[in-house]
Formats: structure tokens, sequence, C-alpha cells
């Protein structure tokens, strides 16, 4: 059946109507976007619960929940595992000094002891994840600081794919992330991860919360592209801006 | 009327704290299998251990918590089954303190695997080649941790009231019984073996082991923590000896083995410091004992023992671990028996994924040429339910540390539930 010619015009003005909104943009730089995600509102500190989902490339998957605390823009955190019972208890401790170091430890309930972490030793999976004890230190953080931002293209939404190369002494791992970052909510979308050269991980967020005037990732998926695996991470049970205990960010409460 | 109202006050208090109070039941069931090397079979046991435990009080930090085990095991390989308390302590938070008061374990130290000041608790030494952190028994304690956050000073005191031995080494372990040194009267002949005189301390006031360590939060690199500890113990590992018992016939005796539990005085001191490229741990412990000058057999003589360990993350997501480890004891008067040990840890663990992970250690004594070789695999069947293939071998001449194990070398296989 023949579409009707006024139909057809209306249709045509609201794809041309749309095109100019489709492509203006509102940063031209790398810095310009980064400091636009920097200065997206992100809550003071936040608690939740994650359940973090961990898929083999055959399909088979195990899960782990847990509880975290983070405060100072993700500079203090806390996690601390529920579930299963053979690792129940275990936690997670990293702190960033004002020097920009960062501590991290973990405490092994079986052993009933806490362990530092080495920078080298931040690449490990965090608990047989895809992610990694830095992946997870970084996870609540908004933005990268110890990074150089270059804008490499602009994809219709906008959407900015910015690449990120560690600055000279950056605690970092990696050697370049490259960034999908929505402008509607200046919260990447999806992060890939490259070291020594080649593409290793890549970390999508499918979905977001709004609590309060803040956006949050409610699902994170990391995948190992060599390997296969993926580990979701769904947090849930937000709350912000509660004024977390400083005690909460110690070796003391990690055991506790 | 007063028991009346007294009982409703009761019931109402208890309601209001079991209103607050969170509870918790898990678990482990655990069956293990094991084969060595010269066909019989050490191990087939199956063990049970239930916990229950929580918190009292209300928020993210809560007023106190609480945990009890009871662990059941049966062995079929040794006919042995037995049902005890294991960990049962409760820890009240006081402000900056820690008040923990219970049968608990204790851990002091740093280093892996080897932990000289790690003395507090009793050991399982059943197997002495299991994980030394699986060996330690819960004993009753009462221990006050003290936090001062400000400064970066955290102070350990620990009192252990009453002396309890650690299980000595299955019957298969442990070295040949000889006479030793005793030195026979003319015409006196030994024509057995007395009873082992087991001297375990009495619970009494002058039995009562103590402990207290400071650590320093160094605030250096990537986090670094220093230690100093002090120890007034006694030996959970009995120093043997022997005498002989006279018999209804004269010239004839018997010999008896006696254990005896050192009194000993430990100062450690121990530090971590994590940089970018590797963890570096160090701890070293001197005891004195009741015999400095080493005149008395049925007490051991003051020695000292220090590990040097650095842990290192390979890019290829592999850590491991290499430490150093010197163990001295110092001569009996008059004699030329120092003992002086030079050992090698060398550990390596990678998690080839989510529910693979492989292990191995490699203990070698360069002073005797013996040594240990450990590959251990895991593998979780699903959350909670993981899989243990462990293999330990033992080398060495006969007489050596380890060599003397050689036909122990056995693989062990468990399956653990966690609920």
């Amino acid at each position: 059946m023949p579409r009707h010619p006024l139909l057809s015009f209306l249709a045509a003005l609201v794809v041309i109507a749309g095109l100019p909104c489709a492509l203006a943009q509102k940063y031209s730089t790398a810095d310009q976007v980064m400091d636009a995600v920097d200065a997206r509102p992100v809550p003071a500190d936040l608690v939740s619960t994650m359940t973090m989902t961990i898929t083999a490339k055959s399909g088979q998957s195990l899960t782990r929940s847990m509880d975290i605390w983070s405060a100072g823009d993700g500079d203090r955190q806390v996690i601390k595992f529920t579930a299963p019972a053979d690792i129940k208890g275990s936690g997670f401790l990293s702190i960033t000094m004002p020097d920009g170091a960062t501590q991290s430890m973990i405490y092994l309930p079986a052993l009933d002891r806490t362990r530092r972490i080495a920078g080298s030793q931040k690449q490990e999976a965090f608990f047989g994840s895809d992610f990694s004890y830095e992946d997870i230190s970084d996870l609540q953080s908004g933005t990268r600081k110890d990074y150089v931002s270059e804008l490499l293209k602009v994809e219709p939404g906008p959407v900015y794919v910015v690449q990120s190369t560690p600055k000279a002494g950056a605690e970092t791992s990696y050697q370049k992330l490259v960034l999908e970052i929505p402008e509607a909510t200046l919260l990447p979308r999806r992060i890939e991860f490259y070291r020594n050269g080649a593409l290793l991980k890549v970390m999508t967020i499918g979905e977001t919360t709004k609590v309060g005037d803040y956006v949050l990732p409610s699902e994170l998926r990391m995948e190992t592209v060599a390997r296969g695996s993926s580990t979701t991470i769904r947090q849930s049970d937000f709350a912000v801006d509660k004024a977390i205990p400083d005690e909460v960010f110690s070796e003391r409460f990690l055991r506790r | 009327m007063r028991r009346i109202v007294a009982t409703l006050l009761l019931l109402a208090l208890v309601g209001q704290s079991a209103a607050q109070t969170t509870f918790q039941l898990g678990g482990e069931t655990r069956a293990t299998f094991g084969v060595a090397v010269d066909g019989t079979l050490p191990v087939a046991s199956a063990g049970l251990t239930l916990r229950v435990s929580g918190d009292v009080g209300s928020g993210v930090l809560p007023d106190a918590s609480y945990e009890a085990e009871l662990v059941a095991r049966y062995d079929a390989a040794t006919g042995s089954a037995d049902v005890h308390l294991g960990k049962a302590f409760a820890t009240v938070y006081l402000g900056d303190t820690d008040l923990i008061v219970g049968q608990q374990i204790a851990f002091w130290g740093t280093t892996d695997a080897v932990n000289p000041e790690d003395v507090l608790n009793p050991r399982d030494l059943s197997y002495p080649a299991a994980d030394p952190s699986e060996q330690r028994i819960p004993t009753p304690m009462i221990r006050a941790i003290v936090h001062d956050r400000a400064d970066g000073v955290k102070l350990d005191f620990v009192l252990v009231p009453v002396f309890r031995a650690s299980e000595p080494p299955a019957a298969r372990w442990q070295p040949a019984a000889a006479a030793g040194d005793l030195q026979l009267p003319a015409g006196v002949v030994i024509v057995g073996q007395a009873s082992t005189l087991d001297e375990v301390p009495a619970a009494e006031l002058g039995n009562v082991q103590f402990g207290a360590r400071a650590t320093l939060d160094l605030g250096v690199l990537s986090g670094g923590e220093a230690s100093l500890a002090y120890v007034h113990g006694i030996r959970t590992t009995p120093t043997v000896s022997a005498q002989l018992v006279p018999t209804q016939t004269p010239g004839q005796v018997l010999l008896q083995p006696v254990l005896s539990y050192d009194r000993y005085d430990l100062v450690g001191a121990d530090a971590s410091v994590a940089t970018d490229w590797a963890v570096f741990r160090g701890e070293a412990a001197y005891t004195f004992t009741h015999d400095p000058a080493g005149t008395d057999p049925a007490i051991g003589n003051p020695g000292f023992q220090a590990v040097l360990e650095v842990e290192h993350t390979f890019d290829s997501g592999a850590s491991g671990t290499l430490e150093g480890i010197v163990e001295h004891t110092n001569a009996d008067q008059g004699q030329d028996n120092a003992v002086t040990a030079v050992s090698a840890l060398a550990t390596i663990h990678y998690e080839a994924s989510a529910r693979l992970t492989a292990e191995a250690a490699w203990l070698h004594d360069f002073s005797d040429g013996s040594g240990m070789l450990r590959p251990r695999m895991t593998y979780t069947f699903a959350d909670g339910v993981r899989g243990e293939a462990d293999l330990a071998v033992f080398y060495g001449r006969d007489g050596s540390r380890y060599g003397a194990w050689r036909d122990n070398s056995q693989l062990r296989l468990s399956l653990v539930y966690a609920f």
C-alpha cells in the first residue's frame, strides 16, 4: 500500500530536523569531555551490594555476593564477601593516599591474616573474576586521573570515543584505554583495556540506576578477550551520602 | 508477684537483645582420601564442621560479634573419631579496643608458611606436611587489640590461661626411638620401654602464658608496617628426653621417654613493605629457654629463626614467593652440637580460570640436601563445592630432615562443600 505523500514529507522533516541535534556536540576536545565527566555529580560516599557472576567460555558460571563501601570518589573502598560460604568474610581494602599512591590489602579469614598487595599484584584476578584488583579499585572513581586523553572520533549520539594513555609514573598496568562516552549521560558505556599492544579486556555498562541526583552504573560486564570469559557485576541497594564513618576504611573493619 | 515481674523483665531484655542480634548458620563437609608411595592409606576421613556466628548491635559497626564451631571427624584409615569444639569466642568492640574472649586462633607474624613469631596456638602435627595455616588449634585466650588510628599504632595483648600441647605427629612421621646419650652404669641393661611420661604443665597461675605485640604503620611506598613482639610462654611441642626406670630385678632397667615442655621468652620482630614491583616481608625471633647454658637435656636450648620473603606477580598473572629461612639452636654446654639450618622456600600460584587454581611449593634444606615438593590443584565444581589434589614428595638421604619421610610421600584428594 503506497504511503501518503504528506506522511512521507512529515517523516522526512522529522529526520532532517533531527540531524543537527544528532550531529551537534558540546565538546570538541578530549579534555573538555573528561572535564565534563569529572563534573558529573557523584556521591560523597556510597554503600551498595554487588552480585558478581563469573562465566567461563563454556557457559558455566560461578556467583559471588559482596557488600561495598566507597567514599571520596572511590579513593577509599572496602569490599566484603557475603557468599559463597567458602570465601565469605574475605575482604578488600583500597585507599588512595594524598600523594596518589594506592595502598591495598586483602583479608583472608581462613588464614586469619591481612596481606598487602604490591603494584604488580593489582593486575591479578579479583577473586577469580575478569576484573583485576586494579579494575575494582577504579570501579567507583568518577574518572581516571592518571591518564592523558585524546579524542579519536565522535559517533552519532553524540558519543565521544576517547583514547587515554597513562601519565609517567601512573599506578596502572594498562598501556591505554579507549572509552565510549555518550554526551547524554557522560558515563562511559564501553571501555577497552589494552596491554602489550593488544586488546585485553572490554568493559560495558549495561544498566544505570538513578539515585537522587546521581546516575550510577548498576550492571557492568568485563570480558577477557583472549579467554572468552566474562564477569557481570550487578549493583543494587544503593545508599548515597550517608557519611560512612572513617573507621569503615580500616584493616580493623576488614577483619570485623 | 516479684518472680513474675522479674520473669517479665528478663523476657523483655531477651527480646530486646534478640532483636539486635544477627544469627547465621554455616559449615563445611570434607572427605579426604590419601595414598602413600609405600602402598599404605594414610588417610580416609570424613569431617563435618558446623558454625554459628553473628553480630550483636545494629548498624555497620556492631557492638559485638560471636562465632562457635563444632567439629566432627572420622578417619577410617586410623580408626580415630572425635567430636570437639573448634573456635568458640566472642568479640566486644569497646571504642578503639577489640576484646576477644574464648577459644580462638591468634596469628602473629607476616611471612608465609614459616612464622617464627606464630607461637600462641598449639598445632595439629598429625600430618606434619599440612599447610601450617590449617594446623593451628584454637585455644582459650583473652585478647585485647587496641587500635590507635591517628598514630598508626596497634597494640595486641594476649593471655593464655591454660596450656594445651600440640597434637604429635602420627606414628609414621615420628623418628625411631633411641636411647640417645644415656650413660648406663656398669652392669645395667635396658630390658624394655616404660610408658611415656608426659609432663604437661598443670592449669595453675605459674603456667599462664602471655604476650604483647606492637605494630606501627610505616606509611611508606604502597604500604608497610613493622612490629615488635614478646611472648612468655611454654613450647607446645615437647623436648624429648629419656630416663631409666628400675625394675624389680637388680641391674635391669626400663627406658622411659619423657616429654617436657620448655618455658621460654620469645622476642620477635617483623616487617612488610609493598612496592610497585613486589611485597617484601621479614620476620625473626629469638627464643630464650630456662637452660641458657645447655646443661639440662630435658630443656631445649635457646635459638633463633629468621625468614626473608619477596612476593611478585608476573605479567602472566602468576604470583610467586621466594623465602630464605635460617634456624639456629645453641649447643649443649661443652659440646659442638649447635644446629644451624639454611633453607629456601619457593612457591608459585596461578589461577588458570575462576575454577582452576594451580600451586606449587619447593622447600629445600641446604644443610642436609633434603627437601619437599608440593604441587597442588584446586577445582571449583560449583559455588562452595571444590576438589583438591595435593601431592607431597620428600627427598634426601636417610636420617636427613625430609629424607626420613621419603616413604611418606603421598597424594591426597579431597572434596569440600562449604555451606
